[in-house]
């Protein structure tokens, strides 16, 4: 159990109720299957370094851990990412659409379509669902930067735990790489506010939520959000050609991270109603390893123990955005790097400044998993 | 005991031409709803934007927080003592505030919330490239509390028509000049553009229809039981026609006043502002919400104050 007794100040989060005001039962959820899209591209930092504009010196592999990304290839965007991923974690759990009550797209980039056309309406989880014959299933979009699939994740836990859905889908497909192709066209130097857009690469992801007969299962997510810091990354539409610019103030988003994660995981430990040292893999938001160790190794002497492992997946898919934690999962998955009971809790770090864990047991997914990627 | 709207409010910007953009609109609408509900900025523990056209078309990160930030939210750090509030971005065109009310509504079921807030509003960025906008400058905001008696929203459904999914649609994309510019002066720009393809409203209505009355079935009612009906859509003209193809006397619509037409995504919290402006929510035994918008999508609950 918890050391610390005292209840959760920061953040939002309904983990610990077993009923709701009305003194209806609340129903376990667990996670059903996990679905990923990976373009067929890859693209090496040193391509990435090379083709900056300016002579920059910045050693981006030695600073971020990041030795390649996957990018689009034409006829592929943000859409078609979101339908492969959903349709791969449909497949492991041998579901059909119609099986599929609610359909929540969680993606920054909205492209579908013409290139860089950004959809912003109709939402396009309305022609996912249609994509994956789910045309019955509730659907809206969600917008949380880096947050967006853990922020999709909290409200389906939600709405199966109340009744309103019984299976439900999360899904982001993230053609994102744009912002990199437009940054190299104004990176200087190491202190460039464009730098972190160089780490990014593209990728979709899905994971599938349902109703468990468990409601004592280990399964809970809460997040907050840090708005005094809401200006410390910005995307907007380029002014010199298509896609988006990102800028990012990384010092103090670093700096905030980091002192706010450990802080956090107090309250997330004690809504989740665990010690730190029963994590058996924490996955945190992928930007780079150098931040990842740092933010691990402050949270380790605050808590005076340390999980038993965390998770480092930028060398092969650097940072992708709002699908980063679930593309790490189902490469763990699918090495069977996970045993049968296992926790994991997923950390996200993301601008708004969003802070959030998702906790959650393995159990019987490890069996959908074969050495097939 | 159910969700109940303590607050609700509207803003209008004062001049079409950038003068208040989305988020100055949202704020102030955000804080007309607070303060109608007697409520501040601390009680607040979850805040869903779900207004889609914004200053500078800012993509990350959530509108939200820039909204939560102004609206001085939850402004401390971790490591310090204080109470936090969540808020991220709901887009569903302009059905996506009612599905926020209903997001809203499920954290307040489970108590893990006291408060929330729901905002949406939009402004046109760049009126003088972007193509074929026609909504208001406006924004609306509802404060969302738990009561413990008879009052509140009842169950929420959402549909959606797909087959009219192309009738309307908003995309932002590289627009070339049509002539060519000189060096160090961009060659195009990203531009909205929003298309609506003529038959939208008409088929608007029907689907909005159709919905209400399947809503109604399920609850085992009819038309006769609604005492008030309060219709969103972006078109002013679809709340009056719904009204009409469900054979409600002139007095049991929600009418908007001129000032009030031309909201996008804020049209189901302007309508409700509406009808609590006028007092017609509180004296209504059985009010039902109907909201619609592109995909086509339409939302639908009863209210009972």
């Amino acid at each position: 159990m918890p050391s610390a007794a005292a209840s959760p100040t920061w953040l939002t989060s309904d983990a610990s109720r077993r009923t709701d005001r009305r003194g209806d039962d609340l129903f376990g959820v667990r996670l059903r299957s996990t679905g990923i899209a990976l373009p067929e591209t890859r693209r090496t930092t040193d391509e990435v370094m090379n083709a900056t504009r300016h002579k920059t010196g910045v050693k981006l592999a030695k600073l971020t851990g990041i030795h390649e990304r996957r990018v689009v290839s034409p006829g592929e965007d943000s859409f078609v990412l979101s339908v492969k991923a959903a349709r791969d974690a449909m497949k492991r759990a041998d579901l059909q659409g119609h099986e599929i009550d609610c359909v929540i797209n969680c993606s920054i980039t909205r492209y579908k379509g013409r290139r860089f056309s950004q959809r912003f309406e109709p939402a396009l989880s309305l022609s996912l669902k249609q994509a994956i014959g789910a045309a019955n299933a509730l659907n809206f979009d969600v917008q949380n930067a880096c947050a967006g699939m853990l922020t999709g994740v909290f409200l389906m836990n939600n709405m199966i735990r109340r009744g309103i859905v019984r299976r439900g889908l999360v899904v982001s497909g993230e053609h994102i790489s744009g912002l990199s192709d437009n940054a190299s066209q104004h990176v200087r130097h190491v202190l460039s506010r464009e730098l972190a857009s160089l780490t990014i690469g593209d990728s979709g992801a899905a994971v599938i939520l349902e109703r468990s007969e468990d409601q004592d299962g280990l399964f809970s997510a809460g997040i907050t959000t840090l708005a005094a810091h809401s200006r410390l990354c910005l995307a907007y539409p380029n002014k010199w050609g298509p896609g988006h610019r990102m800028f990012t103030k990384a010092r103090q988003l670093h700096k905030h991270g980091i002192a706010a994660t450990a802080s956090l995981l107090n309250e997330a430990l004690d809504d989740a109603q665990l010690e730190l040292s029963e994590v058996d893999w924490v996955i945190p938001h992928q930007t780079s390893s150098r931040a990842i160790r740092a933010g691990y190794l402050k949270v380790v002497k605050e808590q005076g123990q340390e999980p038993a492992n965390y998770v480092d997946n930028l060398a092969e898919f650097g940072n992708t955005s709002s699908t980063s934690h679930f593309v790490a999962l189902h490469k763990h998955l699918s090495e069977r790097r996970f045993k049968e009971g296992e926790s994991v809790m997923m950390i996200a770090q993301a601008s708004g400044f969003e802070l959030g864990y998702f906790v959650f047991r393995v159990d019987e997914l490890v069996d959908l998993y074969g050495n097939d990627h | 005991m159910a969700t109940i709207i303590e607050g609700v409010a509207s803003v209008k910007a004062k001049n079409r031409l950038r003068t208040e953009g989305a988020l100055k609109l949202s704020v102030k609408a955000g804080q007309a709803a607070l303060e109608r509900a007697g409520r501040g900025p601390s009680d607040v523990g979850l805040l869903v934007n779900a207004g889609l056209y914004r200053d500078d078309n800012l993509g990350e990160p959530a509108m939200a927080a820039l909204i939560q930030e102004d609206l001085g939210i939850a402004l401390g750090n971790l490591p310090l003592n204080g109470s936090g509030a969540f808020s991220f971005d709901l887009a569903n065109g302009a059905v996506g505030a009612l599905n926020s009310i209903a997001v809203v509504s499920g954290f307040l079921e489970t108590g893990a919330i006291d408060v929330g807030l729901v905002v949406a509003g939009d402004s046109d960025p760049d009126p003088m490239f972007n193509k074929n906008i026609e909504f208001t400058n406006m924004a609306g905001a509802a404060v969302l509390g738990w009561d413990d008696s008879e009052a509140g929203f009842g169950e929420f459904i959402f549909r959606t028509f797909s087959e009219f999914e192309p009738l309307f649609e908003a995309r932002l994309e590289w627009s070339k000049h049509a002539v060519p510019t000189p060096p160090l002066v961009p060659s195009g720009k990203n531009v909205i553009t929003v298309t609506e393809i003529p038959g939208y409203v008409e088929q608007s209505i029907e689907c909005a229809y159709q919905t209400a009355m399947d809503y109604l079935s399920a609850q085992g009612l009819t038309a006769a039981d609604v005492d008030l009906l309060i219709a969103a859509h972006p078109d002013p003209r679809v709340a009056d026609a719904v009204g009409q193809r469900m054979g409600l006397a002139w007095d049991r619509i929600n009418h908007l006043d001129e000032s009030s037409h031309g909201a996008h995504t804020a049209a189901p919290l302007v309508a409700l502002e509406s009808a609590v402006a006028k007092g017609r929510l509180l004296r209504a035994d059985t009010a039902l919400v109907v909201a619609a918008g592109s995909g086509i999508t339409v939302g639908a609950c009863l209210y009972r104050p």
